[in-house]
């Protein structure tokens, strides 16, 4: 027998590969399988079905475009809606510097906020019902018979069809945004000299983003004025940025080695973890203000922050150390032989590798998070969420709870998927599992 | 190679009594000894002797209860000043390398030059670079830990530690955890070390290089130092009977 000539006959074992091959293996290989295959098929068939004829028929999703500036942002002033758009275009600066001095991942953040900034320019709301006048066929639908009905229908006609006006004159200050973005970037590209200026305006722009929302001269915007998804941001974003250097305080002093300061972060951590979010904005809006001295009040929405903060920090704490006690003793040893102080042993070895493990789970919190913002509507905020149940209060739009709750439940999932897409970028980029 | 040029008469580490218990565990039970500069001793004993928790004893890895320690001429007390000022004297390498994951070699080598004796980067790249090549590793140096073998990431170790160009390095079984193939290459590099005349404080199991390299063999038991003898007295001519009996013992393997 010559060995080697069999070891070079053996092939791999034939395996079909292909879509035929893979629904013979998965859906139909024994018989009751094919049968269950079958049920959901006809089950998932009447499901689509319904959903279909009812986005395009039933649904009156005029309701969308009625009130888009209110969901945007709430009983803003309109003539003072510029200053919201000023912010964003600051923002946007900010972002497309950073994304060209830092690439990366600051790179990979600009392109999902712009997608996102992409995805509000490109939607077209106002075509929206157009669309469902003429139903699922209206992409096969000859442009004549299109013109026919929109003579026939006056109430058609108002709907603005030009995208070129809608894109260029409706959303111009959006596509301003969009273009700085993409300008500052190559602007920045690699001018490493601008580095501390961005750090700075970032560092700036929370205050800025605050008294340019505020406005100042005779017609300042109370933040009782602040509403919908400008305020639903607003409140996440503050929140994230917040509760995140909290969080990691709070872990650290959890393992402190002085019994004080672990058993102020122990208490702090459990407390809060015992009670319900809601609570805490409850106690922010209606018990603190009792004991407040004198007629000093905190604003409204900054009680809404500090509560949301506070709240997601124990959270925050818990994930960070969880991450924290995965680092083995002797990173922190090796870091102390090299004569590493204990901050900077935190700082430069701990933390980098307790926080790379716990990635999913910050990143969980930052996600429920945004969505509990939706909580401030209880307190009487006007959120995304709170907006949405406003306009369902008015007796107009009573029967459109479901297009109105499905639109809103579009905008939190493109935020949160984006969080959710980045946190796997992020992942990639730091190699976690790798090294 | 026992006789060593390079000793002077000056201890710079001067250990007096030293006491250390782990809760009611009596580990360290009296050490008196002393170290001179450029001096290679080579701690051996049976495991749990209390070996790794002395060598610690002497950064501050471990703190000591009783008795004093003494390196170069500061005394280790709570003082977090002092400790700081000794661990930048004292480098260590230890048994499972400790390297950090989440940074490439060269920037395990860097962190502790640039955060610590604050060189600027372009600098500490360059003395880095420099250790690696006298590691014979240079070519690893844009590499992560995790993608080098194991005697290459332990050289990398011992040049994190050198990076701080301390006065005493510590070895706390540097080639326990390799490959045989992969410990000459450490044991090497390790050589040429005590040629230059660090003063080394190594625990090891490799008698071969103690005998070469050593000017003194401890034999730690229980937490006391049963013998201390130059290498050719330690292993020909052991006094007590435990000595015999552990070099007996690890002779045959
Ligand atoms: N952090 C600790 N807490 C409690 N006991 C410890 C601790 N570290 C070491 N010990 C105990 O102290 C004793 C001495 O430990 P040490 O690590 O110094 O031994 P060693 O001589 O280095 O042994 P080996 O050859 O196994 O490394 C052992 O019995 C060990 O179980
Ligand atoms: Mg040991």
């Amino acid at each position: 027998m010559d060995n080697l000539a069999v070891t070079q006959e053996v092939k791999p074992p034939n395996t079909k590969k292909g879509p035929v091959k893979w629904l013979i293996d998965n859906l139909f290989n024994t018989w009751y399988n094919t049968i269950l295959t079958c049920f959901a098929l006809v089950f998932l068939f009447f499901v689509f079905k319904g959903v279909f004829t009812w986005v395009f028929t039933q649904a009156n999703w005029r309701v969308i475009p009625a009130n888009i500036q209110i969901l945007m942002t709430g009983p803003y002033p309109i003539e003072q809606i510029w200053q919201v758009w000023i912010v964003l275009c600051t923002l946007s600066v900010l972002l497309g510097l950073s994304a060209g001095i830092w690439h990366g991942l600051v790179f990979k953040l600009s392109i999902a906020i712009a997608s996102i900034g992409l995805i509000f320019l490109l939607i077209p709301l106002e075509i929206v019902n157009f669309i469902a006048s003429i139903g699922p066929t209206f992409l096969f639908t000859p442009l004549e018979l299109i013109n026919k009905k929109i003579e026939t229908e006056p109430g058609t006609l108002e709907l603005n069809l030009n995208f070129i006006s809608l894109i260029f004159f409706k959303r111009r200050w959006l596509l301003g945004c969009l273009v700085l973005l993409v300008v500052t970037f190559f602007l920045g590209r690699d001018k490493h000299v601008l580095k501390r200026w961005v750090i700075g305006g970032w560092f700036l722009s929370f205050p800025w983003t605050m008294i340019m929302l505020h406005g100042f001269g005779e017609n300042p915007v109370s933040t009782t004025d602040w509403g919908g998804l400008l305020l639903t941001l607003i409140l996440a974003t503050v929140g994230i940025v917040a509760c995140f250097p909290l969080g990691v305080l709070l872990a650290l002093g959890r393992r402190s080695q002085l019994p004080a300061i672990k058993w102020v972060s122990t208490t702090y951590i459990e407390t809060i973890r015992g009670v319900p979010l809601i609570t805490i904005l409850f106690m922010g809006s209606l018990i603190l203000p009792i004991f407040m001295p004198g007629d000093f009040q905190l604003d409204k929405v900054i009680r809404a922050m500090i509560g949301l903060t506070l709240f997601s920090a124990a959270y925050m704490a818990e994930n960070v150390r969880g991450g924290l006690q995965a680092v083995p003793q002797g990173q922190v040893e090796a870091a102390q032989a090299v004569g590493l102080t204990y901050p900077k042993t935190m700082l430069f070895i701990v933390l980098p590798q307790a926080l790379r493990s716990v990635i999913p789970a910050i990143v969980g919190q930052f996600i429920a998070l945004f969505k509990d913002t939706s909580l401030v509507s209880i307190v009487g905020l006007l959120d995304l969420f709170g907006i949405a149940r406003s306009i369902l209060g008015n007796p107009k739009w009573q029967g459109n709870f479901v297009e109105i709750y499905l639109f809103v439940a579009a905008i939190y999932f493109v935020f949160c998927y984006a969080m959710s897409y980045f946190s796997q970028e992020i992942e990639a980029d730091l190699g976690v599992g790798k090294y | 190679m026992s006789e060593n040029e390079n000793i002077t008469n000056n201890p710079i580490i001067v250990c007096e009594d030293v006491h250390k218990w782990f809760d009611d565990f009596h580990v360290l039970k009296g050490i008196t000894t002393s170290f001179k500069k450029g001096e290679k001793a080579v701690i051996c004993g049976p495991s749990g002797s209390g070996k790794s928790t002395f060598i610690r004893t002497i950064n501050r890895l471990e703190e000591h209860q009783r008795g004093t320690i003494i390196v170069d001429g500061i005394e280790l007390s709570n003082d977090l000043r002092n400790i700081n000022l000794i661990r930048q004297e004292v480098g260590m390498v230890f048994q499972q390398f400790n390297l950090f994951p989440h940074l490439s070699n060269i920037k395990n080598i860097t962190l502790g030059p640039m955060r610590v004796r604050k060189l600027s980067k372009r600098r500490a790249e360059e003395e880095a670079l420099a250790l690696l090549e006298r590691m014979g590793i240079e070519d690893q140096a844009y590499k992560y830990p995790a993608e080098i073998s194991g005697g290459q990431q332990q050289r990398v170790a011992i040049a994190r530690a050198l990076a701080m160009e301390p006065k005493i390095m510590l070895f706390d079984e540097p080639t326990s955890a390799l490959d045989p193939e992969m410990i000459s290459e450490v044991l090497d590099v390790m050589r040429e070390l005590a040629h230059s005349g660090m003063t080394m404080l190594v625990v090891t199991h490799e008698m071969g290089f103690a005998r070469e390299v050593a000017d003194r063999v401890m034999f730690f038991d229980e937490g006391v130092v049963v013998e201390e003898a130059s290498p050719a007295d330690f292993f020909d001519n052991p006094q007590h009977d435990r000595t015999k009996l552990f070099i007996s013992q690890t002779l045959q393997h």
